[in-house]
């Protein structure tokens, strides 16, 4: 958007002119063919607002109109969301409005027919964008078609090969096997782990990462259990190569989702060859399966719940996933 | 500036002051109606405070031996029976939740909040609470949910107290019928109802339509943190929803980021609950907000679906949505009123207003049922920020010693609290030695979860 949109000087001629018997609902309506007319209740007082604007000539582009500190003797008249301005233009990074009408009872057509001027300037009027939260927090999905192809699969893979086999699995191994198990799998990870933190300068922790491979594969039974956190309270760091790129001011890219591997941005997608081939699960046969299938045996009833409690949980999950990575990157 | 500093606490005690005002004058206002202070709870302002329902959940219980998916079942969520049932002809079956004592007992049904769906972990918790009790517990989706809406609603617009609560209703009939049918009528000693927030207002308006030989018959009623005006109540979520809209970029990304961190925090249990949140208002402002987005985005999007009212005008195909929902999350619950329900109701109902509908949903158009119905009572926050200044004492006009109000929590925040759970329990027992049912505590199932989230029982560890 032009920033010289967000600051415009907007002179109101003042009045009026509803007829008392006229529905100002039809009117309203015929003063915007197009577009949801938005109602704000915003937590500053000194705003009254007046409705919002579309534009034929600026689809992307709505504006919500508020006036600053209306004289004692109008806000009292202004009744919040009763105001709607009449012909409105957009020329020149200028509104131009023709009248504004109001609906309250306060507000009186004869005790108020004069025309009045509201000299508004920049501190008058304040323009919000129509803005989207998504495009806001960077979330970007150019490939929404192919993603939510991908996401049909995963969740058909999910629920109907992924789960009954974790009955199965889940119903003979206890759960301090598949805890251990996990820990197992993570364990190994320490070259993923320690190589994304030297790659982000962080050798203190790469040095803690090391320490604790070698502590929980002699003391922790291969990393069955985890002695370094308990014994010594070494946090484990949840780091990968996706994570190393950021720190160097990589962009995500786009939101992707592949198969059997989910959510995704393409940097991301670009660590996780490195963070597999880096893996030594991945040099034993069935490795990475395994590590998956234990993985999921603990959280795929949040899954499964997340699922069945929205309509569409593409969008939640890809934003959920959005946020949850920049506050990794950001810590 | 001693002297400014003085001037400083003066100011501050005379604000903490004017803060409890309305707490300590609650009993005069009120006259028999309960007030409870709960001491637990650190006073950070309403929205802060609403952000601790969070902590009203069932954690998972890591000394069960087996995990939630197996056979064998973990924690209390996967001891529920998941059952559907037929409510509308034509219309996919309606899922519920159901956890049914070994011996007989009481049935709690539990209606969560707006677009909350069955598997909801507070109206969860709620359920264990209630089973633990020695209740049954069944929960259905709230009107909001797609669930609810595509397989429930006879009204494809969700929105007019009267009309869900009866969509409600005819719901509970059928799942009810259902329970019977499979595990015997004998196995229900009596039928309660609870709602929360929305699902609250919901059980009030169906405590005045329960009568007349097609009835169920509800032994008692129970509505925590009702919204007692809609509109009022539409337009303070509007603003919590609409938050970020004036925020520069970078503080949307940076309240977003330490919200999300604390809130993932929280879920891992690492917040104790007896420590103030760190947690600033526009952060909890915004998850409050982003919760009740997505809720309201999927409701808007399956009314789309099913029926174009002509008011998104974005094409979408099933590849592509993500324009559409740019259009969807600009529709706040007042726009949603003005543009959908308007559209839906004033078809039958020409001049209908917004303040109309509103009227007409407000607990107070069936004031006198709720007056004279002795199975009613409320559980309400003194800071909830749905509720107008006024409410407390009109709300206590309304239903005398059947309401208590707690003075801290926002909007549900406090139901992780021994104080509001033992309440909850004492009203849902109904008046009497045992209550309107006769629960022993050698009849009530053993206990096979942990307590829910509460100050006393949690692990704690620093943020």
């Amino acid at each position: 958007m032009c920033k010289s949109l967000k600051f415009i000087f907007c002179v109101l001629a003042l009045s009026i002119s509803l007829p008392a018997h006229a529905n100002w609902r039809d009117h309203f309506e015929v003063a915007r063919p197009q577009g949801i007319d938005l109602y704000k209740s915003l937590n500053d007082e000194s705003f009254t607002f007046c409705g919002t604007e579309t534009f034929p000539d600026r689809p992307d582009f709505k504006a919500y109109i508020l006036i600053k500190d209306v004289s004692a003797k109008y806000a009292e008249s202004f009744d919040r969301n009763e105001l709607y301005l009449d012909n409105v233009r957009f020329l020149d990074n200028t509104f131009v409005f023709s009248s504004i009408s109001a609906y309250s009872t306060g507000f009186d057509k004869t005790e108020y027919s004069a025309v009045a001027v509201f000299p508004m300037d920049e501190n008058s009027v304040l323009i919000l964008y129509d803005r989207d939260l998504t495009l806001e927090l960077d979330i970007t999905d150019p490939i929404e078609g192919f993603n939510r192809v991908m996401y049909g699969i995963n969740d058909f893979m999910m629920l109907y090969i992924i789960r009954p086999v974790n009955w199965c699995y889940a119903s003979i191994c206890p759960r301090y096997m598949i805890v251990g198990f996990k820990r197992m799998c993570d364990n190994f990870e320490f070259i993923v782990k320690g190589g994304s933190c030297l790659l982000q300068a962080r050798f203190g922790d790469a040095g803690i990462v090391g320490l604790r491979f070698l502590i929980n594969i002699t003391a922790g039974v291969v990393g069955f259990y985890d002695p370094a956190y308990d014994w010594f309270g070494m946090q484990d760091y949840r780091e990968d190569f996706g994570l190393a790129f950021a720190s160097w001011g990589i962009g995500h890219g786009f939101y992707i989702v592949l198969p059997f591997m989910g959510p995704t941005s393409i940097r991301d997608a670009v660590g996780a060859i490195f963070d597999y081939g880096l893996d030594p699960k991945s040099y034993i046969y069935g490795g990475q399966w395994f590590a998956k299938l234990n993985w999921s045996a603990l959280y795929i009833q949040d899954y499964i719940n997340m699922n069945d409690s929205k309509k569409d949980p593409y969008i939640f999950v890809r934003d959920t996933w959005f946020i949850i990575r920049r506050i990794k990157i950001k810590h | 500036m001693v002297y400014h500093k003085k001037n400083k606490n003066k100011t501050l005690t005379l604000k903490r002051l004017l803060a409890a005002l309305p707490f300590l004058c609650l009993p005069l206002i009120c006259g028999a109606a309960e007030s409870i202070a709960l001491k637990e709870i650190p006073a950070q302002g309403p929205y802060i405070e609403t952000i601790r329902v969070e902590m009203f959940c069932v954690p998972e219980d890591h000394s069960s031996t087996w995990t939630d998916m197996s056979a064998w079942g973990g924690s209390f969520y996967s001891i529920a029976r998941k059952k559907s049932v037929q409510v509308l002809p034509d219309h996919p079956e309606l899922d519920y939740r159901l956890w049914l004592q070994d011996s007989i007992a009481p049935l709690a049904i539990i209606l969560p909040g707006t677009g909350a769906h069955c598997s909801m972990p507070a109206a969860v918790a709620l359920a264990s609470l209630l089973y633990k009790d020695g209740f049954s517990a069944i929960i259905i989706s709230g009107s909001f949910n797609y669930q609810f809406m595509e397989s429930a609603g006879a009204h494809i617009v969700p929105g007019n107290p009267p009309d869900d609560a009866a969509d409600v209703y005819n719901s509970l009939k059928a799942v009810i019928k259902d329970v019977e049918n499979r595990y015997g009528k004998e196995k229900i000693s009596g039928k309660s109802l609870v709602g929360l927030s929305m699902g609250g207002l919901h059980a009030l308006f169906i405590s005045s339509m329960d009568k007349g030989d097609n009835a169920i018959n509800f032994d008692s009623f129970l509505a925590v943190d009702p919204p007692v005006d809609l509109l009022y109540a539409s337009k303070q979520i509007d603003s919590v929803m609409n938050t970020w809209r004036n925020w520069p970029k970078d503080k949307i990304n940076d309240e977003a980021i330490r919200g999300g961190t604390f809130y993932l925090a929280m879920l891992a249990g690492k917040i104790n609950p007896a420590d103030p949140l760190p947690l600033s208002n526009d952060e909890a402002r915004l998850l409050i907000g982003a919760s009740f987005r997505f809720g309201l985005s999927d409701t808007i999007y399956s009314i789309h679906r099913r029926h174009d009212f002509g008011i998104i005008k974005t094409p979408y195909s099933w590849f592509s949505r993500t324009a559409l929902y740019k259009e969807i999350d600009n529709i706040d619950f007042y726009g949603y009123s003005e543009t959908f329900l308007l559209q839906y109701y004033a078809r039958e109902n020409k001049g209908l207003t917004v303040e109309k509908m509103s009227g007409k949903g407000s607990l107070y158009s069936i004031a006198d049922s709720l007056n004279a119905n002795s199975k009613v009572r409320v559980i309400h926050t003194l800071n909830d920020f749905i509720l107008r200044p006024e409410d407390p004492e009109l709300l206590h006009s309304i239903f005398g010693e059947r309401i208590t109000f707690f003075d801290k929590g926002g909007h549900l925040g406090n139901l992780y609290t021994p104080e509001v759970q033992s309440r909850i329990i004492k009203y849902m027992r109904g008046n009497g030695p045992f209550g309107f049912f006769n629960i022993s505590a050698n009849k009530a199932a053993k206990i096979l979860y942990p307590t829910p989230y509460s100050a006393s029982s949690s692990k704690t560890s620093s943020f």
